[in-house]
């Protein structure tokens, strides 16, 4: 199970590499998911009042995309799927990788599972994840008891 | 591969990522199928330009504020833009664009050749 940490920030690197990669795989005919780099690409960012993830998933359907909450870890999977029926000889260039695919994404403790959201729009998965409102140290009077 | 493109009006930069690309063939002509997640209809043009084919997609990304944190990132947001050589035997003028899901079909049919025909032969 690949898990990221939070807290984990951009590296810079990472998108030339990706691209590298990416170069690399189409020069040497690589089919499947790309290896070393987890699919699907995921960013999370922090809000005031709650965590976003965006998964980067062009091409699959809402209804085939599979999201589950257990133990604090988020589960993402599905399947990249070609077009049906379309012996791979008619590819003139394939760059896009094929077959199945999960991510796991821990979850921090600040978060009010039950109240996650999901929503897919242009290819872009968006789960919203509400962070639990901060409980304050209350000030409690001490009060002279022989008073 | 990926550039960074600025404004030089507003020097604000943006990062431009070549999209991946599928391309099938069949008698009837090729289909380029490219990656543009993020994108959708308004912010995607499809440009036939002599034996050029451009692909450009805009992806409008949340401003940062000052609650906001970037805790983890695989990628960063960013348009794309791809060019292709159109073959000779591309029909320009039946090239037919769609986009769903993040994902850009285009049709590029090739040119129907004209059948062979047999010329009558007469006497004389």
């Amino acid at each position: 199970m690949a898990i990221f940490r939070w807290g984990h920030r951009w590296d810079p690197l990472q998108d030339l590499e990706r691209e590298v990669d990416r170069l690399l795989s189409s020069v040497l005919s690589f089919q499947g998911i790309r290896f070393g780099r987890q699919y699907p690409p995921v960013n999370v960012i922090q809000l005031e009042l709650e965590y976003v993830l965006t998964a980067e998933l062009p091409g699959i359907r809402p209804e085939d995309l599979e999201l589950t909450v257990a133990n604090g870890v988020l589960t993402i999977k599905g399947e990249r799927v070609g077009p049906e029926g379309i012996p791979d000889e008619r590819f003139r260039r394939q760059e896009r990788p094929r077959g199945n695919w999960r991510r796991s994404i821990s979850l921090p403790d600040s978060i009010e599972e039950d109240k996650m959201t999901a929503e897919f729009v242009n290819g872009v998965l968006k789960v919203h994840l509400p962070r639990t409102p901060v409980v304050r140290p209350r000030q409690i009077k001490v009060v002279d008891g022989n008073a | 591969m990926f550039q960074t493109v600025c404004q030089p009006s507003s020097n604000a930069c943006r990062l431009v990522y070549k999209p991946s690309v599928k391309i099938l063939e069949s008698v009837d002509g090729l289909e380029l199928i490219a990656e543009i997640p993020g994108a959708d209809q308004n912010s995607t043009d499809v440009v036939v330009e002599k034996d050029t084919l451009i692909v450009r997609a805009r992806v409008t990304a949340p401003a940062p504020s000052a609650e906001s944190r970037v805790l983890y990132a695989d990628h960063r947001d960013g348009d794309y833009e791809r060019t292709f050589q159109l073959a000779p035997e591309i029909d320009r003028s039946r090239i037919e664009a769609h986009v769903k899901d993040g994902v850009l079909r285009v049709r590029l049919p090739k040119t129907q050749q004209p059948l062979p025909q047999k010329v009558t032969v007469l006497a004389g």
